[in-house]
Formats: structure tokens, sequence, C-alpha cells
């Protein structure tokens, strides 16, 4: 079964369409890239697929469950981490990952290994008593990514997840999502950086202006080249 | 003076955009429309204000009493801004969002400084226009008007509120400074804020009171008395309320001078005492956040890894965050938890005053009461009671912004795998919990101190939990079909947002019109039918939001950010 299926997405902002006839298919062990220039649409399609915004058109499901019929059930199966980490600052980190870990029903003696375990990858054990408002936008980032992992999610979908992040924390969740893949789980992501995704995912889509430009493996789209010319050749054909 | 009318502007046009923000969907007209509906809105209750005013400064000039007037003017619009400037200095003229953007800022910290106060002071001075401007219409009505009594008038309207609303801006910095020493600032923020508001409402009362108390003393010979021990007690009390009445009643230059001085001096020396002492402020607020961090890890001590081990059902874990919430905004507490206060409050006041003694005293606001007329009056001020109650619980209620407040954090709840009905469910019993606690509690000491019958307490739970839960859906309704989510001072969706203002003016209208029908109908058809009008009216309400409720949960099949 697929992890997360998009058919014919379409999304209008007024007048102008965001998103056109966008389709693309995340199976089990995939990382999935997503890389388009600013305003290509990609956090459009993103806010959809996790149900965080309606669309005019098409089908998004994740694991067989619609995201606009059963939104329940493909948001249990799902987990995301947005580009900007505006999470509770009132809460301490850890007060936020045992909210996040009751609302997915995550019983406590998985959630401690979970959260002890990611806290000590990403070297934020000592700051999870603090008040959010006190962290720094990394540390901000390295909760939401913790959060989101917290209850095992079949879909992991980040926007932009390694802003912010420290080179060793970056390495670090390149490892996580490589290993929750491998564990028959799959990440959809977009990025900016265009070597991380060449090196990270197996397949990958490229958008622009709401269009897809190429869409396979990533040795498909690659072919000969490196990611970074592929992807400056077809921007500006299409420019 | 560039640079701080830049900066001025700034403020201004954030309090507009909160009025209808431009990432609301809106196009440029209808911004405009809702702006001016708004503004229609507050002129409306300006003129409703400033109308009752001038009918009570009409009446004591009838009375003789219109020399009283200009002093009075003073200390009401010296007051008027008071607890607006002591709520909203947390949050404009420091702790704000853009505090380290505006600091990076090529201008000095005397114009930026200023800048924040001269929006705090502009808005006391148009409360305190609304509050003197009736006054000395009346005055001059009366009074031959001079030029320098008609100058120092108008001078007053600008001046009388600066010194207070200085100080008031001190009192929230002293208030600010101690809670940052603590680890739960923003409780002890809320707590030391309502202390403080408390006691400038106790000493408020206090002041009426002994006005009151010397405009019915027996020992009062006549009305030219009555003014002038009103007169005295007002002067006495605040100072620059004498000067500036004896500028504006006798053309004293040296009246209006001393007034000028002491606003000037105080509202210049504040600002001063302020900028000296802003980044030390600024730098203690984040200091207790690095404070915290670095204590925890200078003992060795490990992350507080024992709070996953408590879980709970996704519907309480949603009530637990949303009481956080309430406690960690301190403007959302501030607003949100005085209706309750005011519910016990209420309940105190009767229990100690006692309903029985008070109406039997003989003598109401001056009109005799007898034993058969006090009795009946007992029995009709206990069928208002529950309409009082109610008022208090949907004055400014949390659930009712719920969705707004979650701001740009809002992906969290859009995201979560919960249904709309568990969502809503959770924020409304959120705040049903504290106002039903502060009912129950409210009840039990009318009880206790023999000022309710059990029929009034079921009423009093009734009607205060039907009230709410109709106005209280209502307002969530409203919230959930247009939430503001891009706000940047909370303020912009406690205050100012259409589903409160929906909830707050509606339940105002509601619970007035509904508590008169009771209490007509139990003059005209007797005691029995006002308590089964009240028992009727509250299920009714109770059912009603019910309904509201329901429709509003199956219309939203998921929350969106």
């Amino acid at each position: 079964m697929d992890i997360l299926s998009v058919r014919g997405f379409q999304k209008r902002y007024g007048d102008k369409i965001a998103v056109r006839d966008l389709s693309l298919t995340v199976e089990a062990g995939d990382i999935y890239g997503f890389i388009g220039h600013n305003g290509a649409g990609k956090t459009t399609l993103i806010r959809s697929i996790v149900g965080a915004q309606a669309f005019d058109g098409g089908a998004i499901e994740i694991c067989g469950h619609d995201i606009a019929r059963e939104p329940i059930a493909a948001k249990r199966m799902l987990a995301y981490v947005p580009d900007n980490p505006d999470i509770y600052e009132f809460m301490t980190g850890m007060q936020y990952l045992t909210y996040l870990a009751d609302i997915y029903e995550v019983p406590a003696q998985n959630r401690m290994e979970r959260i002890e375990g990611l806290a000590r990858r990403l070297d934020i054990v000592d700051a999870l008593g603090d008040p959010i408002s006190s962290y720094s936008h990394g540390m901000r980032q390295k909760l939401v990514i913790i959060g989101a992992l917290v209850h095992d999610p079949r879909l992991l979908v980040l926007d932009e997840p390694f802003v912010g992040l420290d080179p060793v924390a970056s390495h670090e969740l390149k490892l996580i999502l490589r290993e929750h893949a491998n564990a028959g789980a799959a990440v959809f992501f977009s990025s900016h950086v265009l070597e991380v995704v060449e090196k990270l995912c197996n397949k990958l889509t490229i958008i622009r202006a709401g269009e897809v430009l190429a869409q396979g493996t990533t040795e498909q789209v690659r072919g000969d080249d490196t990611l970074e010319d592929v992807f400056l050749d077809l921007v500006e054909r299409e420019a | 003076m560039r640079a701080f009318l830049l900066l001025t502007r700034v403020q201004v046009l954030g309090l507009v955009n909160s009025l209808a923000p431009v990432r609301s969907g809106l196009s440029r007209s209808q911004r405009r429309g809702r702006i001016a509906l708004i503004a229609c809105g507050f002129a409306l209750l300006a003129i409703i204000m400033m109308g009752y005013l001038a009918i009570m400064a009409f009446g004591l000039a009838v009375l003789g009493l219109a020399r009283v007037l200009p002093a009075l003017a003073v200390a009401l619009g010296s007051l008027a801004g008071v607890v607006f400037t002591f709520l909203k200095a947390n949050g404009t003229l420091f702790g704000f969002k853009d505090y380290d953007l505006v600091m990076s800022l090529p201008v000095s910290r005397r114009a930026l400084v200023a800048s924040r106060m001269a929006a705090l002071m502009g808005s006391s001075i148009t409360l305190a226009f609304c509050a003197m401007l009736p006054l000395y219409a009346v005055y001059f009505i009366s009074v031959p008007p001079r030029a320098l009594s008609v100058f120092a008038a108008v001078a007053s309207m600008v001046l009388a509120p600066l010194a207070p609303t200085a100080l008031a801006t001190l009192a929230a910095y002293a208030v600010t400074w101690v809670a940052a020493r603590f680890r739960h600032a923003n409780l002890v923020f809320v707590a030391l804020g309502f202390i403080a508001l408390l006691a400038f409402f106790g000493g408020s009362a206090s002041f009426s009171a002994s006005v009151n108390s010397q405009n019915s003393a027996e020992v009062l010979q006549g009305l030219g008395q009555m003014g002038t021990m009103l007169e005295g007690t007002v002067c006495a009390l605040y100072p620059p309320a004498a000067w500036a009445g004896s500028a504006i009643t006798e053309g004293s230059l040296a009246g209006l001078i001393e007034f000028t001085a002491f606003s000037l001096g105080v509202a210049g020396t504040c600002l001063e005492v302020m900028q000296q002492r802003y980044l030390a402020l600024n730098a203690s607020l984040a200091a207790r956040k690095l404070k915290t961090r670095s204590g925890r890890t200078a003992t060795g001590e490990q992350a507080p890894m024992g709070g996953a081990a408590r879980t709970r059902t996704p519907f309480w874990t949603i009530v637990h965050k949303e009481l956080r919430t309430l406690i960690g905004i301190p403007t959302y507490a501030f607003n949100c938890l005085f209706g309750y206060v005011f519910t016990i409050g209420i309940a105190v006041f009767l229990g100690v005053t006692g309903l029985q003694d008070f109406v039997a005293s003989g003598s109401i606001n001056g009109i005799e009461v007898n034993a058969e007329q006090a009795a009946e009056m007992i029995g009709n001020i206990r069928l208002i009671l529950p309409w009082a109650f109610s008022f208090c619980g949907i004055m400014c209620t949390s659930s009712v912004v719920s969705i707004s407040i979650e701001g740009r954090a809002a992906w969290l709840m859009a995201t979560a795998p919960v249904s709309t009905r568990t969502m809503l469910g959770a924020k409304l019993t959120s705040s049903a919990i504290p106002f039903g606690a502060s009912l129950a509690v409210a009840v039990a000491i009318l009880f206790a101190s023999g000022e309710a019958t059990p029929l009034m307490a079921l009423e009093c739970l009734l009607v205060g939990l039907g009230a709410f839960a109709l106005w209280v859906c209502l307002g969530m309704s409203v919230d959930v079909r247009r939430p503001n989510l891009s706000w940047m001072n909370p303020q912009d969706v406690v205050k100012r947002g259409a589903p409160m203002n929906t909830c707050i003016l509606g339940g105002l209208v509601y619970t007035f019109l509904a508590g008169a029908l009771v209490f007509a109908a139990s003059l005209s058809l007797g005691l029995v039918i006002g308590h089964v009008a009240n028992v009727a009216l509250g299920i009714a309400s109770l059912c009603l939001g019910a309904l509201i409720f329901h429709h509003t949960v199956t219309s939203t099949p998921a929350l969106r950010a």
C-alpha cells in the first residue's frame, strides 16, 4: 500500500492557481524530496497533506485514508514538522512532548523511551524542563522533530527541516530520517539544500509555479549531472 | 522627533491592523468597512457613557453643585486610563515581541520609550476626554465661561491622565520586575496584577463610599455643605484635582501652573526613570530564562522525564493545555479570570453585608421601606442574582477565542488526530470548569451566610451555566468560522475580536432582558412565576447552547491553520 498518494491536487488562492494538477506517490521505505523555488507551492501542498489547509481539487490519501473524508484516521498515520517551529511558548519542552504523546495516545512506557532516546541524540535533554519561550530557533526545531517522532508515524512530513539546526543535529536528523524509512515508514520533505536532497532521497519532485517540472527516482531526475545543475537548468528553461 | 513620530505611527498602524488584520483574507474595502463599523461601535459606547455622565453632572448642577464639577472631572479623567494602562504596559512598553528589532534601530532609547508611552497616554487621554467633556459642558452651561477657565478645562483634558498613566506604567514595571525573579513569572505577574487591581478597585470603592456616606449623613445641614464636603473629599484625596478645579472655577493661574507642572513633571520623571531602567528590565526578563536553564544543569539534575509517565486522554490533555494557555498569557488571564473573581466577589459582598439586613435596614438610596416591602424586595433581588452571576461568566471567557489564541501554533491543533467535537468540547470545558467552580463557591458562600435558599442555589447554577453555554458557544462558533491566527498581541483577539464582542455584548443584552423579564413576571404574576421563569430560561439557554455547539461541530469537519 502507498503511504502517501496525491492525485490531481489543485489549490487556488482567490483567482490565482497556486498548484495545478499535481500527483505523486510515496511508498514505504521512501525518502521523498520535494524541491522548488520560493513560492513554487511546496508549503501549499505540504499543508494540505497534513490537513492544515483545505484544497480545491484532487485527492490526498495517507495509508489509504482520505485526508478530506477521514481526517482523524489519516492524521493518526502522519506527523508534521513545519517550516517555522511555532509552538506553545508557555509550556516546557517536556510538557509539550507529553501533550503530543497524550494527543496521539502513546503508551507511557513507549513515550518515555522515545523521548529520552531522541532528546539524547539531538542533545536537548538538559533543556526539556525549561520553558519553550527560552529556546533558540534550533532548539525549538529539535523539539518539534522529537514531537513528530514520538508516536512513530508511518509518514513523516517535513517542511525545510534543516533550517536552524547546527551541523551535528543536522547530521543526526539525516540518520534519524534514514532509520525511520528503513523501518518501513516514509519521509516526505521539502528543502532548498539540494546536496542534502541528492544524498538522502531516493525519489523527488521538482515544481515551479505550482507545476511539476520533473519527477522520479533521484537517479532518473539527476541523470549524469548534479541535482543542482538539473534544477537550475529546468528552472531557467521554464522561466 | 521624527523617530518618535515614526515609532508612534507604527503603534497606531498596529492597532488599526489588529481591528482588521491584513492576513484576514478581507479586501481593502472590506477591511475599511470593518474598521469603520468597529469605530462606530466604540463611538456609540462613548456617546452612551458621555450621556450618562452628562445626566449625572446635570443633576449636580440642578442641586446647585456645579462648582464641584471641574474637580470631579479631573479626578474622573485621571482614573479613566489607569487600569487600561496597567494591563497594557506589559506587552506595549516592555516585554513586546519585536523588542530586539526595535532596539536595533538607530533611534534613541528615550524616543523609543516615549513612543511606547505615547500609545498608552493616547488611549488614556481619549478615555479622559470622554469622561471629562460632559462634566465641563454642563459646568460651562451653568457658569458663565471665562477665557482662562475654558483654556484650563481644555488643557486639563490632556494633562489630567498624564501623571496617573505614568504612575500606572511604573506600577506595571514594578510588578513585572518582581515577577521576573520567579520561575513561573507569568503566574506571579497575574497574581500580583490581580492584587494590585483589587487594591485599586478597593481604594476607588472606599473613596466612593466615603463620598456617599458624607452625602447622606444627617449632619449635613444643606446642599451647600454637601457640595463643600464632596469637593473637599475629592480635593483631599487627589490634590491636583483641587489645583485644576481652582484654575477653572476661580480662574487661578497659579492653580493651572501647579497642575501643569505636576502632570508634566510626573510624566517626564516616569519617562526618564523608565528609559533609564529599560534595558535592565528587559535584561531581567531575558535573564530569567537563562537562569532557569543554568540552574538545572548546574545541579546536574536529569531532565524531568517523569512528567512523560503520566497519561491523559486527548480530551483532558487539551483541557489541561487550555488552562495552561490561560495562565501562560498574562493578558489572557487578566481578562478572562476577572469574571470568576467577580462571581465570588458578589457572593462575598452579599454574604458580608447580608441581603436581609441591607434591605431591612429601612432605607435604600433614601427610600424608606417597611418589613413587608423588604421581604418582597429580597425575593425579587434573589430572582435577579442568577443573571448577575451569569453575566460574570460570559463577560470575558477564554473558550470564546480559544481557536484564535492558538495563533501561529494553530498547525498543532489542525494536524492533531482529534475530532472537532473533542477539540471544541475540551476548549469549552476548560472555561466551564473554572466558571462552574466559582459559581459553586459563590452559591456555597451565599448558602453558608444564610442568603440563599436551595431553590435559589439551583437557579444560580441553571441560569449561570445556561447563559454561559449559550453565549460562549455562540462566540466560539464565530471564532471557529473566522479565527484571527495572525495576531501580534493577544489583546487583538482577547479584547477586540468579533467573537469576544459577540459573547460579551450579546450576553449583556440577553442577561439584562431576561433578568428584567423575570423581574416583571414576578412583580405582575407572583414570585413563584418568577422562579419558574428562571428555571425555564436556564434550561432553555442550556439547550440552545448545546444546539449551537452541535451545529458548530457538524459544520466544521476539521479545524484549519
